[in-house]
């Protein structure tokens, strides 16, 4: 799922006014671009941490490491309270321009597609910056005809690019879900241009927006997942279940792991993965359902899987990111997890180990090494979850 | 007999999935629109080749929005528990609109239902073999 970062730039620098030149061979302050994503994002910043990794406290005696660390703890702080939030940075940035798309009639700038990030370090941690409205800005479209002449273009100096991007620190996260990880670092491109070796320019996209600032936010009160949806009465989940997919089992809760749930609906029970040794195992198609419902008899979390053919994760994030809009997080450990809407005590959640939020997409694989031939592909178990958030906050 | 009348049946549904636009009807919820499908007319119908790889595609699209399985009772068309509005398309087709703005369109392939996402996926739906009583 996650592509290769990309290694960055081999001229960078950063300015403070758009209007200013970049100066060339000047590097892009990182410490800048952190200490901006810690300020806009809240993310905290370990302040003694941060101070042991500057030159002056590495080189202070130990007669004197005490009072440099307080200094150069005091400095950045400062310094993190007087970031100019509106800052504009430059990166340079080793790229590709991707082969001609004939489906799509376009080419790609390679940086600009999903899952693409500019990693740097600052103050002895990873950074990855990406930048929100990048995929808007990723084709370079064009008629066949001037595309055979572009590409020929391109092989002349082995498709190689530098991306010059301006752009702005806004947040944290990758809104595509795509870069996943400890501080991911959201940007905004304000402008960005394509040049060869040589320095001429090859592309210059225009700037899009960000898509946060062009999809409507997120609403959970009008989620729904698979088209199924909390807040609704029992019996009319279990009239659309029985319709759908079959019979449904209806068992009272006995140890609720949340206050106030009372019984729960399930459709086709661990049908949906598989176990070694199991006789009938999950196949692709399969679907299964849990819901929990209230005391009250209104559905406040239901959870929907459905097990496919092997598929890269990039067919699962990028029609759950279609259908939701851009992430609040992600996490990939096992598999991918998106989540969306506000975030929710993790005990409402049937997988506890993902981002605890009001909707949240898994992508998983269904490993069953016993019936697998060793060069088969596994299937892909899809899990979508769904829990009423202002239910779940009165409680 | 038996394919005769499943042949029938799948010509009345298509037909009417061509059919004039769809009334929204409005839900007593205060969310989002919960409509359940009805439990014995129409006919449901499940996204087709589980198990084929190309159409991986189109079937995450479909599980995304709910037209995994769907229910096509005359011109309306239920996805878990949302009844979609939809409205005629070229060719005889049907045009849904799905909830990011992107559409879906139906359309009779034989004895199957084509989907054709605007964003570019395909996948084909047949007609769910099991009969409702059968299922309780």
């Amino acid at each position: 799922m996650i592509r290769e970062t990309l290694v960055v730039g081999v001229v960078a620098c950063a300015i403070a006014a758009p209007a200013s030149a970049c100066a060339q061979g000047q590097s892009l302050d990182t410490t800048v671009v952190a200490l901006t994503y810690h300020k806009l994002s809240g993310q905290p910043l370990d302040l003694q941490a941060a101070a042991q990794t500057t030159t002056v406290v590495r080189s202070a005696s130990n007669f004197d490491h005490d009072d440099v660390m307080k200094h150069e703890m005091a400095r950045i702080g400062a310094q993190l309270d007087s970031v100019d939030k509106l800052h504009e940075f430059v990166v340079r940035v080793d790229d590709n321009i991707s082969e001609f798309d004939h489906a799509r009639g376009e080419f790609s700038i390679v940086l600009f597609e999903p899952g693409y990030s500019v990693p740097f370090n600052a103050f002895g941690q990873r950074y990855q910056l990406v930048f929100a409205n990048a995929d808007a800005m990723r084709a370079i479209p064009m008629p066949k005809d001037q595309a055979r002449l572009f590409d020929a273009s391109l092989n002349s100096f082995g498709r190689r690019v530098v991306d010059e991007i301006h752009f702005r620190v806004t947040g944290a996260g990758d809104p595509s879900g795509a870069v996943t990880g400890p501080r991911v670092v959201r940007a905004e491109i304000v402008s960005a241009r394509i040049l060869d070796p040589s320095g001429r320019v090859v592309a210059a996209p225009s700037a899009a927006r960000t898509p946060a600032a062009t999809v409507a936010a997120f609403n959970v009160l009008n989620a729904d997942v698979a088209g199924l949806t909390v807040g609704t009465r029992a019996e009319d989940l279990v009239a659309a279940l029985k319709r759908l997919f079959g019979d449904v089992t209806r068992e009272p809760i006995s140890k609720p792991v949340y206050p106030g749930l009372a019984t729960t609906l399930t459709v086709n029970d661990m049908g949906c993965f598989s176990m070694p040794g199991r006789s009938k195992n999950a196949a692709p198609g399969a679907v299964c359902v849990t819901a929990n419902v209230d005391d009250q008899d209104i559905v406040r979390t239901i959870r929907i899987e459905r097990v496919f053919p092997w598929m890269d994760s990039e067919v699962f994030r990028a029609a759950l990111v279609k259908k939701y809009g851009p992430v609040a997080g992600a996490q990939n450990g096992t598999g991918l997890t998106l989540g969306w809407g506000p975030q929710i005590p993790p005990e409402l959640l049937y997988d506890r180990s993902g981002p605890p939020y009001a909707l949240t997409a898994q992508y998983v694989t269904n490993n069953d090494y016993m019936s697998r031939g060793l060069n088969e592909l596994p299937q892909i178990r899809v899990i979508l979850s769904l829990v009423d958030a202002s239910w779940a906050k009165t409680k | 007999m038996q394919l005769r009348s499943l042949v029938t049946v799948t010509s009345m549904t298509v037909a009417g999935l061509a059919g004039s636009i769809v009334a929204c009807s409005a839900s007593s919820d205060s969310r989002k629109g919960a409509s359940p499908p009805p439990s014995e007319s129409g006919q449901v119908w499940e996204v087709d080749s589980a198990s084929n790889r190309s159409t991986a595609a189109g079937s995450m699209a479909a599980f995304a929005n709910g037209l995994h399985v769907i229910v096509v009772d005359g011109d309306d068309i239920y996805a878990g528990m949302q009844k979609l509005k939809s409205a005629p398309g070229p060719d005889g087709s049907r045009l849904v609109t799905l909830a990011d703005g992107d559409t879906a369109s139906f359309k009779q392939s034989g004895s199957d239902i084509d989907v054709r996402f605007s964003t570019g996926e395909t996948v084909h739906m047949h007609q769910q073999s099991r009969q409702p009583e059968a299922r309780s």
